[in-house]
């Protein structure tokens, strides 16, 4: 694969890169019939991004003989070659070799030439199983409106929820009737539909996502001065970013969204006016851990997204090939989908025994409708996806992802284990901090106390 | 303020009217706990060295000074960040500077005036301590391997800004050939990455090769350089079949007059 | 217990915020005690063992606040006393900033209770890109702090001096105060009646000493038992401290008034407005 660009597209590949490089540690860049596409996946797997640039970006395009080319490269040694980008007059990517490595030469001004041999981690090539045309609710707008939306949370802030009203939009850092931590400031934005360019809502929904992630593709969208659109149906199905520059340059982003089951809702954290008369004395404060109001239904709170290993529950999954390649460039199919596993697996000359025998069990793979030379993400819709175990090491993970939300009823599921606290485990439990202030504000119900 | 009689308690004595460059030249050899600094007819060195293998000389001509006094040669040692710390005192404000010194077991007498605020001044002594001489490092200018290349700062600036910072060691070579003028970093995981400067490139002043050199640094010593880059207007690169590199940086101060600052790097051994 | 109030002169918002955002850079929580009349801010009440000083702003409230509403738990209180996170106030007024390129018509402050108490900013703003305006409500959590406890929250009173003088250029004070933190742990503020300010810091390897003339002298507050040296008057303290207040000051005012008490205290003065200060106080340190 050989394909040479002109200095000012050249910057916009790099930006390109910088953004997918706050989603992911690994590059994935496959070049097709099509033209090129670069994607990668966070650490969580809760994210795919994809940016394609079409053919009529590039001066020359050069396909391998053998049809399509991918790699896997190292996010870090790839942004390094591309960060400065303002000299850059001609830039050229190329396999070589023997596909070992991906080489990037880029001529500057004043006769400066920069080269760079990245090594090729693995051929290898995720694809996103996840319907990207069907959402009921579309709302779509200047990319400076959703800066402003990103900028009034801090740059720490983990996660975004939207509410999704036929006449409003409101972005806010917590879910609405969910408890949080007596530190954590809640902000939200109340937006108009009149201040979008297109806003269809067709049904009522309340997602949460990673906003890190969201911010990444923001950027990019920045850089190309481009409107962006974002898609999705319900809380727990996935959440789509959609960037489309003329017919050159398509971004997707594919976030998963936190299922609502995994909230605890109740009446006691909306906001009300206070009204009680006086306070009692600090010493009171201390004791004050006993739980409030019992209204909580406290439900499974797999944290659908970090969930890899078990099969039949997870919502990306991978599926690793050694890769043969295919003998024919893929057909006009703008994205690789689940459905696409008919390609015909011809081993490439140079290819060993190992990669025939891994041949073999591709082609048996194949015929299991799963996509050949690729590692693949799938994503289920959450209704239909059995009930989720998570495997504990997962169970820290999920614990990053929303820290006010206790971990402990997962653990009721796994029937082996001896409940120590097992009062803990009951649903209508709540773990609370001691009360920020004094005030008791539902007279105490517990006996121990 | 001192007058003009008062001077004859000094041995040394100078005043600039901006601060600027002089400041920038002393952040650029920061990099070691003590500078030297040598006074005579012929101007001021401040030298600072970092084990043996590196080595920053800032060259001050008396013309560079608005007054510049001298009796006999001076020198002393002083903490050269204590120079940095009290030369940076009025943030970004303009100062005017006098230095002044009385000789052997005195401390270093620093004026600062602010431009524009009349009503705000400050003294620095600075204490000094007997005189380290530093390395003597030379080039053999009559070596036929000797070669050397002026470059616009700027240009300079911006290609070392852009090497891989993760890199151990860089690879100069100079070559009458093609690529002429190439730096490449060596030890970076999963990537090996250059850059190539034709001679003919507008960046280049002057370029004298007449045989190929190669040499390798130490990255994290090729990187101290770097803030006498970001501020110098010209450089020279010098080097011969030793390997031993000899940069100048060439700062100009509002007022066009030059100031040298000069690095000397010793190359890593070929242990092939 | 109930709290409401209501700003909406631009300028009056922009000067909360620099206020606030003030404070937010000297310490993580500030006491906010709310009176009939006036708002008062205090940060690192407990000065013992941090490196920034002590520091309140006291403001007329019906300055900023053409709404104000206050009714105290009992109605034989003064005041609603909260302690909050500095920093998320400040964020929740960030939207007010002079720099912002969105306008605000008002901003709001509520004390609601969600999970609990909290004191709701609520910002009616126009972005530049959509005509119409939009609200921002920022939550911030505050913690009651009961009558009992009040007496641990009260005012800082002003010291008295021997030597008071007001210094103009506070943008040339504040980069060198910055810089001799690095020389010396403590800084030693020399002043005299006849306006003049010394700064002096010693260290091993050397001595900075730094003199602001033709300073404005304010009569003292304090007269020395010593007349004869009522005429100067010396203090050292921390200079991390002196270099923490300098550097926090968000405010565009160019000049502060310097209090000396001798061997005791600095105190340090900046007058925002009329009935509007803030005031800190630098204790004195063993050379």
């Amino acid at each position: 694969m050989k394909c040479t660009l002109e200095g000012s597209n050249a910057r916009v590949l790099a930006k390109a890169i910088q953004s997918l490089s706050k989603v992911g540690k690994e590059l994935f860049i496959e070049a097709d019939g099509q033209g090129l596409q670069m994607r990668t996946i966070n650490a969580t797997q809760s994210a795919v991004g994809s940016i394609r640039f079409s053919r009529a970006m590039f001066d020359t395009f050069q396909m391998p003989p053998s049809g399509d080319c991918y790699c896997k490269i190292a996010m870090k040694s790839c942004l390094g070659v591309f960060r400065n980008m303002k000299q850059v007059e001609h830039c050229e990517l190329s396999v070589v070799n023997n596909s070992t490595k991906f080489q990037v030469k880029l001529r500057c001004k004043l006769e400066t030439t920069k080269q760079a041999l990245l090594s090729i981690v693995d051929e290898q090539n995720i694809t996103s199983a996840v319907p990207t045309d069907q959402s009921v609710n579309c709302i779509r707008g200047d990319f400076k409106l959703f800066m402003e939306i990103s900028n009034s949370f801090i740059a720490s802030e983990e996660e975004l929820t939207l509410e999704a009203k036929p006449d409003s939009l409101s972005a806010k850092n917590y879910i609405e009737g969910a408890r949080v931590n007596d530190k954590f400031m809640r902000s939200q934005l109340k937006l108009k539909p009149s201040e979008f360019s297109h806003y269809q809502v067709a049904q009522e929904a309340v997602i949460t996502f990673c906003i890190k992630e969201f911010r990444a593709f923001l950027l990019f969208a920045e850089a190309l001065n481009a409107e962006m659109s974002i898609e999705f149906d319900d809380a727990g199905s996935p959440f789509l970013l959609k960037i489309k520059k003329h017919a050159e340059i398509e971004c997707i982003l594919i976030l998963s969204t936190l299922s609502p089951d995994d909230v605890s809702f109740s009446e006691d954290y909306c906001q009300r006016e206070i009204r009680e008369a006086d306070l009692p004395s600090v010493a009171q404060k201390r004791k004050s851990s006993t739980p409030g109001p019992t209204v909580q239904q406290k439900r499974r709170l797999a944290e659908n997204t970090t969930v890899i290993s078990d099969e039949d529950a997870s919502v990306f999954q991978f599926r690793e090939h050694r890769p043969p390649r295919p003998s024919e460039a893929p057909s006009v199919q703008p994205a690789r989908l689940l459905a696409d596993g008919d390609t015909v697996d011809v081993v490439e000359e140079e290819a060993d025994e190992e990669a025939l025998l891994l041949a073999v069990s591709e082609a048996a793979q194949a015929s299991q409708a799963y996509p050949p030379n690729s590692t693949e993400v799938y994503f289920f819709e959450t209704e239909e996806a059995p009930p989720t175990v998570l495997p504990p090491e997962k169970i820290n993970d999920a614990e990053e992802e929303d820290e006010s939300i206790p971990q402990s009823p997962e653990r009721e599921q796994r029937h082996k284990l001896r409940t120590i606290f097992s009062r803990c485990f009951q649903n209508t439990y709540v773990p609370r901090e001691p009360s920020p202030n004094s005030q008791v504000y539902a007279p105490n119900s517990d006996t121990e106390d | 303020m001192l007058t003009q009689s008062q001077y004859d308690d000094y041995k040394f004595v100078c005043r600039l009217d901006h601060i600027k460059t002089f400041h920038a030249a002393i952040k650029s050899i920061c990099f070691s706990d003590f500078g030297t600094l040598q006074a005579s007819e012929e101007g001021l060195l401040i030298t600072v060295e970092q084990g043996k293998s590196i080595q920053a000389t800032i060259f001050i001509s008396p013309s560079f000074f608005a007054e510049y006094h001298i009796q006999d040669s001076q020198s002393f040692s002083i903490k050269i960040n204590v120079l940095a710390e009290c030369l940076s005192l009025f943030g970004l404000a303009d100062c005017g500077i006098k230095m002044l010194y009385k000789g052997e077991g005195s401390p270093l007498l620093i004026l600062l005036e602010p431009h524009d605020d009349e009503q705000v001044s400050t003294e620095c002594a600075i204490k000094t301590t007997n005189v380290e001489e530093p390395m003597e490092y030379e080039l053999d200018s009559n070596s036929s391997s000797l070669n050397t290349i002026f470059m616009r700062g700027p240009d300079m600036s911006n290609i070392f800004h852009e090497l891989d910072k993760a890199a151990e060691e860089y690879e100069l070579t100079i070559s009458p050939l093609k690529p002429h003028f190439k730096i490449a970093t060596l030890g970076v995981m999963q990537a090996e990455s250059s850059v190539e400067v034709a001679k003919s490139s507008d960046m280049i002043i002057l370029f004298n090769c007449h045989a190929t050199t190669v040499a390798q640094y130490k990255s994290q010593q090729i990187r101290l350089t770097n803030k006498a880059l970001q501020v110098a207007t010209k450089v020279a690169i010098k080097t011969d079949a030793s390997g031993l590199l000899e940069m100048h940086f060439m700062m100009q101060s509002d007022a066009q007059e030059e100031m040298y600052v000069r690095f000397f790097i010793t190359p890593l051994l070929d242990i092939s | 217990m109930k709290f409401r109030a209501k700003m909406q002169d631009v300028l009056y918002m922009r000067e909360f915020q620099a206020i606030v955002a003030t404070l937010a850079k000297l310490a993580k929580d500030c006491v906010m005690i709310l009176a009939q009349e006036r708002m008062h801010f205090i940060v690192n009440e407990d000065h013992s063992s941090t490196s920034s000083p002590l520091v309140w702003a006291s403001i007329a409230a019906k300055d900023y606040f053409p709404e104000y509403k206050m009714s105290p738990a009992r109605p034989d209180h003064e005041f609603i006393v909260l302690a909050m996170s500095a920093s998320h106030l400040s964020r929740s007024l960030a939207v007010l900033r002079s720099g912002s390129t969105s306008s605000v018509h008002s901003c709001k402050l509520k004390l609601k209770m969600i999970q609990f108490p909290c004191i709701s900013v609520i910002a009616s703003v126009v972005s530049p890109s959509s005509s119409e305006s939009r609200e921002v409500v920022h939550d911030v959590p505050a913690t009651i702090i009961p009558s009992s406890d009040w007496a641990a929250y009260v005012l800082p009173k002003v010291p008295r001096a021997e030597i008071v003088l007001g210094l103009p250029s506070l943008r040339l004070m504040r980069s060198l105060i910055d810089k001799l933190k690095n020389i010396a742990p403590s800084l030693v503020f020399h002043g005299s009646a006849a306006g003049e300010l010394n700064l002096v810091s010693e260290s091993d390897m050397a001595t900075i000493t730094t003199r602001f003339s033709r300073l404005m002298p304010y009569p003292a507050t304090k007269e020395s038992q010593q007349v004869a040296s009522c005429e100067e008057a010396s203090c050292s303290v921390d200079s991390r401290k002196a270099s923490a207040f300098f550097g926090a000051l968000q405010l565009p005012n160019e000049e502060i008034i310097i209090g000396i008490d001798r061997e005791h205290c600095i105190y340090l003065q900046l007058d925002i407005r009329n009935n509007v200060v803030l005031h800190s106080i630098l204790p004195a340190v063993c050379i």
